[in-house]
Order: C-alpha cells, then sequence, then structure tokens
C-alpha cells in the first residue's frame, strides 16, 4: 500500500437516500399486522374453537353472545381489516414470484384489489349493520 | 431455460438443499394461502347475518358437517404455525444478531406448535365426535 500525502478530506455522501418505496411499507405493514393478528387472530379461533363450540353457532348466537357487545364488534372489524390485506398482499407477493407475465400480472392485481375490495366492504358493512341486541 | 410452472417450482422446492429454512418457508406459503382461501370464504359468509340472514343458517349447516369440522383443524394448524414462523421472521428481520440462533428458533417455533395445536385438536375433534354422537 503506497502512502499519500494528500491532506485529509472529507469524504461527501452525494447520493441521496432513495424515498421509501410502496414496498417497503408493505414489507413494514406485514410485521407489524402480523404481530398484532398473533392476538387478534389465535385469540379469535380461541374464543370460537376452544371456548365456545361451532356446533352450537347459530344466527341468533351471533346476534346475542356475540355481536351484541361493542367489544367484540371493533374486534372483528380489526381481524377483518388487518387479517385480509395480509392475506392479500401475501397472495400478492407469491403471484409476483411465479407469475411471469406483465398482462397477467397486472390484472391479478387489479383482481385483488377489486374482488377483495367488495369482499372487504361486505365483511364492513356486516360487523357495523348487524342489529344491536 | 425451462419456463417458470407450478409443476416446477414444487418440484425444484423439494429437491432444493435449503434444510429446514426451506420448509419453514415453504410451511408458511401453503398455510398463508390455506388461511387466506378459508377467510376470504369465511367473510363472505358472515355478512350474510347482515345481507341474507336464512342463508348464515344455511351457511353454519356447512361449518358443522365433519368434512369442515376436520378442515378446521387445519385450518386451527395453519394459524398457529403461521403465527409462530411469522414471528420467528419478524424478529430475525428486526434483530438481525438472531440469525446465529436460527436453529434454536426453529425448535422453538415447533415447540410453540405442538403444545398449542394438540390440545386444541383434542378439543376439536371431540366436538366433531360429540355431533355426531360419540361423547369422549
Amino acid at each position: 500500500m503506497a502512502t499519500t500525502d494528500l491532506p485529509n478530506r472529507v469524504t461527501i455522501r452525494k447520493v441521496k437516500p432513495r424515498p421509501r418505496s410502496l414496498e417497503s411499507y408493505a414489507w413494514f405493514f406485514m410485521r407489524l399486522s402480523g404481530v398484532a393478528l398473533l392476538l387478534l387472530a389465535v385469540g379469535h379461533m380461541v374464543m370460537q374453537h376452544i371456548q365456545n363450540d361451532v356446533h352450537d353457532a347459530s344466527l341468533q348466537w351471533v346476534l346475542q353472545s356475540r355481536w351484541a357487545f361493542t367489544w367484540i364488534r371493533v374486534w372483528d372489524f380489526a381481524l377483518l381489516g388487518l387479517a385480509f390485506v395480509h392475506g392479500l398482499n401475501g397472495f400478492h407477493t407469491v403471484m409476483v414470484d411465479y407469475v411471469h407475465n406483465a398482462t397477467v400480472l397486472k390484472v391479478i392485481r387489479l383482481l385483488i384489489v377489486f374482488v377483495g375490495g367488495v369482499i372487504l366492504l361486505m365483511g364492513a358493512i356486516a360487523i357495523i349493520g348487524a342489529p344491536m341486541l | 431455460m425451462p419456463t417458470n410452472n407450478l409443476g416446477l417450482t414444487l418440484e425444484q422446492s423439494i429437491k432444493y438443499q435449503g434444510r429446514f429454512g426451506q420448509w419453514a418457508w415453504i410451511f408458511h406459503r401453503v398455510s398463508g394461502l390455506g388461511v387466506l382461501l378459508f377467510l376470504t370464504i369465511h367473510i363472505v359468509d358472515t355478512s350474510f347475518v347482515y345481507f341474507a340472514p336464512p342463508l348464515y343458517e344455511e351457511a353454519l349447516k356447512l361449518y358443522k358437517s365433519v368434512p369442515f369440522g376436520i378442515g378446521e383443524i387445519f385450518l386451527m394448524a395453519a394459524v398457529l404455525y403461521h403465527a409462530a414462523n411469522g414471528i420467528r421472521v419478524a424478529l430475525v428481520d428486526f434483530f438481525p444478531q438472531l440469525t446465529t440462533k436460527q436453529r434454536e428458533m426453529w425448535m422453538v417455533v415447533w415447540a410453540f406448535f405442538l403444545v398449542t395445536f394438540i390440545p386444541s385438536a383434542y378439543i376439536m375433534g371431540r366436538g366433531i365426535l360429540h355431533s355426531i354422537g360419540i361423547n369422549i
């Protein structure tokens, strides 16, 4: 290694950090929602399958023993939004891995947004709109 | 160059010698897609509570059938595995020093899975048997 007699200079980093991409937000959302779903989704499974039995469920039971409580509607609403968006984004990740035709991928993306959006809206309307007993 | 297709993906997924990290990844994908499939059906049928109450009772009949009950035990397995492995992935992402503890974390995932799944499967299985008149 040759030594130089150049004076010490401060190297100035001129590269601007790139703005965060949509994908990096999606990555962060998957981790955050995942941690929340550990409580919301696993808790939902415990309430519905361990504490209660699906074989005892009925329309009456849902309205009287579940949706009569505001906190359960809030829980279900958070679970609906976080779990479904987490799932759809995961599905999108899998599609990006395996679908290499740009047009097909575009169609799949549109379907995820619109079909997913309609189903999400149906669930949200039901949780908010079902009669309060 | 072979074209990418599902058959090739499945073949290479089995052949690739990625050891436990590879299996963690495959199980995470399969369980995630399975839960999404169930969730999509479940949101639509639950929305019948508001949109079509008589149809909701019909959907519940399906839920109470034996094949669907067995499917729900698989759903429980998928949710528990996906939760445990997902937390492992997030921990390694946010605390890179944990990459030296991958094997131990993989063991913790399975310990959590077995401890939570076995009693759940027992309780759910008992419920299915009870519904067809077998009481244990």
